[in-house]
């Protein structure tokens, strides 16, 4: 998508200015999204079309505050905009500034001023001023001797004055006379003159922040950071006191140019209201309870509203499916593209239902700036178990899905709680373990009501979410003694004014989840999914071929129709094939948790997706369709120990193996995305072992003792 | 020190302004949120559960942690 020869502009800005607006109003459709290299920071570039002929590359640099970063984030863009020789390194930086908060808006604008930036400064969301105020932009032309624009990202107006002026800049050199808004105290300057030397830079303000941040700047050399070092110990350069003179100072001339600027008028109009609604949203009472019934209201929304979404795909997959046998008639090349790749694929699209309704309602809420409350709010308690407050939301989204909920852990800049956040998440009860759960409950309990009010299975059912819920907070504390933290943790988070969402931004960024979803999860899961595939349909083939004939034998013996001929014969060569063989195989392991082979091969198999040991236990006990879960469960019921003649499933092997699901990591889909989010394999295989051995564990103890 | 006041001490809806912030780690981060000198901050409400609260700094809403906002000193 990026051309070489295309010119670069940057979008650059505090978080919450509107950059993401101005970058969709910008970029329209042509826009994608990356990570940039080794690091999980989100790389947002698209192409603008800023007249006939005329394109440019524009990236969106994330949310940055100034140049002395306190977050992944934030280090990105500085890293990008000091160094000349970065990819990203810009032509052209485009400042995005909220006229509401332009105080604070314009520090970084004047550290990148002082940095000699090619630079446009665009100030946003006139759309939120009193008519009678006309702002004096020509103030700010003047004293940051560059073009100034005037737009509203919400209603698009002045975007296409701003495409020109971008047109006309990306084309002209930067003006060379800036008068700088900071000038260094006397030992900065002479360590920043030496360090520059070193950099063999002319710009005196560069080398000061480089002296800040020599020790993890990934691109001086080994030579120059010893040199550095040596001359900021040598002039007993101040790190935090000099950042914090020199924000003291730039502020000092923010403040009157920002009053010239605005002659003191209030620019916004929607405080008052914004006050209104906070004084019910974070009341004391009132919020938790609105917060939770808002959960409740996603939370159903992912549980049941997708459900149709889903069956159609799934119903679609499964015509599909039909067609394929049709057309290409039985055999192993209509199997791999039914049973492998067309599963893969549906494994895969299933989730977009769930993904987009969580998707949308969760960027309402970031958008209309409801999220920073609720953040706002639980942080003390999530805190307590290591966690953060937008764990909250993504714990109980995880409610419905793990998969939507890890990938909207984005949000919380925390490294730390954001891992711990998506190491529990798969914890939590999805929906996924419905099928396992009903299908299992009873045997554990019979469907009875307890002190006439309850239903026994419904209390089960209940207990397994608690347990999920409660060894979630459990296991997130023990990670949080762990995982050492990068950085100190903060919460410091602005509670921006209420404001409608603007529908273009929530389809965006909807969109961006689900392609990202499809891509990069979804390539593991077809691997995975042609890997089972290939397990449970073949076999050492004398072993295989003997299955078959057993099968053909006792049909014969019992005078089957074809269709349980064929089920019969499927039951027997699952049990022959690799899988099977990785069932009976691992049968010594999983007899102390009361399983026999054929629950490890239903394990083997529904790593998958859990709900997948419903079909595979089907096919087990020769069961045509998954449909007929009354059948299985009879089956199920009538299954003895060959050797013994003791009942398999007994109350408490059912019990055992509910609590494997409860903990268990069978989901390839949260572990391919695990692996995306944290960005290595690392995580993915630490969420899998702990979460293996926490299963393990839990049901040997239930079978041990209570069996 | 211990004579000195932090918003932590103004009730709800009190407001003061910015005398100093007094830990220099915490103090650039909170500068570039627009808590400076000289600003007008206001107490908004405690969070539900406690830990943090919600602060107006010249108009505009942050929600800071108990052990940040004991940093922000006001003018008596």
């Amino acid at each position: 998508m990026t051309d070489t020869n295309r010119r670069a502009v940057a979008l650059v800005g505090n978080p919450n200015a509107g950059k993401s607006s101005i970058f969709n109003q910008l970029t329209g459709l042509r826009q994608q999204t990356a990570n940039f290299p080794g690091v999980t920071v989100e790389k947002k570039i698209g192409v603008a079309v800023l007249d006939k002929g005329t394109k440019v590359d524009i990236i969106d640099l994330p949310g940055c505050y100034s140049l002395y970063p306190n977050s992944k984030d934030e280090k990105v863009v500085l890293e990008i905009l000091t160094d000349k020789n970065n990819p990203d390194n810009p032509d052209l930086i485009v400042y995005v500034a909220d006229i509401n908060h332009l105080e604070r808006h314009l520090l970084l604008a004047t550290q990148l001023h002082d940095l000699g930036h090619h630079m446009i400064l665009v100030i946003n969301m006139i759309d939120t001023l009193h008519e009678a105020v006309i702002p004096d932009y020509k103030a700010l032309e003047k004293r940051f001797n560059m073009p100034v624009i005037a737009v509203s990202s919400k209603t698009g107006d002045h975007i296409e004055d701003l495409k020109l002026e971008i047109k006309k800049a990306i084309n002209a050199s930067p003006s060379k006379e800036r008068k700088p808004f900071y000038v260094l105290n006397q030992l900065e300057d002479k360590t920043a003159r030496t360090v520059a030397n070193i950099l063999d830079t002319e710009n005196i303000y560069l080398a000061n922040i480089i002296a800040h941040h020599y020790k993890w700047m990934p691109h001086l050399s080994a030579a120059q950071r010893i040199n550095i070092a040596a001359e900021v110990k040598h002039q007993g350069f101040e790190d935090i006191r000099f950042q914090i003179q020199e924000t003291m100072s730039r502020f000092n001339d923010i403040q009157p140019l920002t009053v010239r600027v605005l002659k003191n008028t209030k620019a916004n109009d929607t405080a008052d209201l914004t006050d209104k609604i906070d004084s019910i949203l974070t009341n004391r009472v009132a919020g938790p309870i609105l917060f939770f019934a808002l959960m409740m209201l996603m939370f159903q929304a992912v549980f049941s509203w997708a459900q149709y979404p889903m069956e159609w795909i799934e119903t679609g997959f499964a015509s599909a499916g039909n067609w394929v046998r049709y057309v290409f008639g039985q055999g192993y090349f209509s199997d791999l593209i039914v049973d492998g790749i067309l599963a893969g694929l549906s494994g895969v699209l299933v989730f977009i239902p769930q993904i987009t309704i969580l998707f949308l309602l969760i960027s309402v809420m970031e958008e209309s700036g409801y999220m920073s409350r609720a953040v706002f709010m639980f942080d003390n308690i999530m805190q307590k178990f290591g966690l953060n407050g937008r764990s909250m939301v993504a714990l109980i989204s995880s409610g419905a899905c793990a998969v939507p909920a890890i990938m909207s852990t984005r949000t919380i800049s925390n490294w730390k709680e954001r891992i711990i956040t998506i190491m529990v998440a798969p914890l939590i009860s999805c929906s996924a373990r419905l099928p396992v759960y009903a299908l299992l409950v009873a045997f554990v309990v019979p469907q009875t009501s307890v002190w006439g009010i309850f239903n026994a299975q419904g209390l089960v059912f209940m207990g397994l979410y608690l347990l999920g819920i409660v060894s979630s907070l459990v296991t997130a504390y023990v990670f949080s003694l762990f995982i050492k933290s990068d950085s100190r943790s903060h919460l410091m988070i602005e509670l921006p004014q209420y404001k409608p969402p603007i529908w273009k931004n929530v389809f965006y960024n909807v969109k961006e989840k689900v392609w990202a979803f499809i891509w990069n999860a979804g390539k593991i899961i077809m691997l995975i999914s042609i890997l089972l595939w290939f397990l449970a349909s073949f076999g050492p083939s004398k072993n295989m071929q003997a299955a078959s004939d057993r099968a053909q034998v006792e049909a014969g013996n019992l005078n089957l129709s074809a269709d349980e001929k064929d089920n019969l014969e499927a039951s027997y060569k699952l049990e022959a094939s690799y899988a099977g063989i990785l069932g009976k195989s691992i049968e010594p392991i999983i007899r102390p948790l009361g399983f026999d082979w054929k629950i490890g091969i239903a394990l083997i198999t529904s790593f998958a997706a859990r709900e997948v040991f419903v079909g595979t236990m089907a096919t087990i006990y020769s069961v045509g369709s998954t449909e007929d879960e009354l059948s299985i469960k009879e089956k199920m019921m009538a299954e003895k120990r060959p050797d013994t003649g003791v009942m398999v499933y007994t109350p408490i092997t059912a019990l055992s193996l509910l609590v494997f699901y409860v903990f268990a990591m069978q989901c390839m889909s949260t572990l391919a995305v695990t692996k995306k989010e944290t960005g290595s394999w690392k995580w993915a295989m630490v969420q899998l072992t702990y979460l293996s051995a926490l299963a393990y564990l839990s049901s040997l103890f239930i079978y041990q003792v209570f069996g | 020190m211990s004579s000195e006041k932090s918003v932590l001490d103004l009730k709800k809806g009190e407001w003061a302004f910015i005398k100093s912030l007094d830990e220099l780690d915490l103090t650039c981060r909170l500068m570039t949120m627009g808590v400076l000198p000289k600003a007008k901050v206001q107490m908004v409400r405690k969070s539900p559960f406690g830990g943090a609260i919600y602060l107006k700094i010249n108009e505009s809403g942050v929600a800071v942690r108990n052990e940040e906002a004991e940093h922000i000193i006001i003018e008596q």
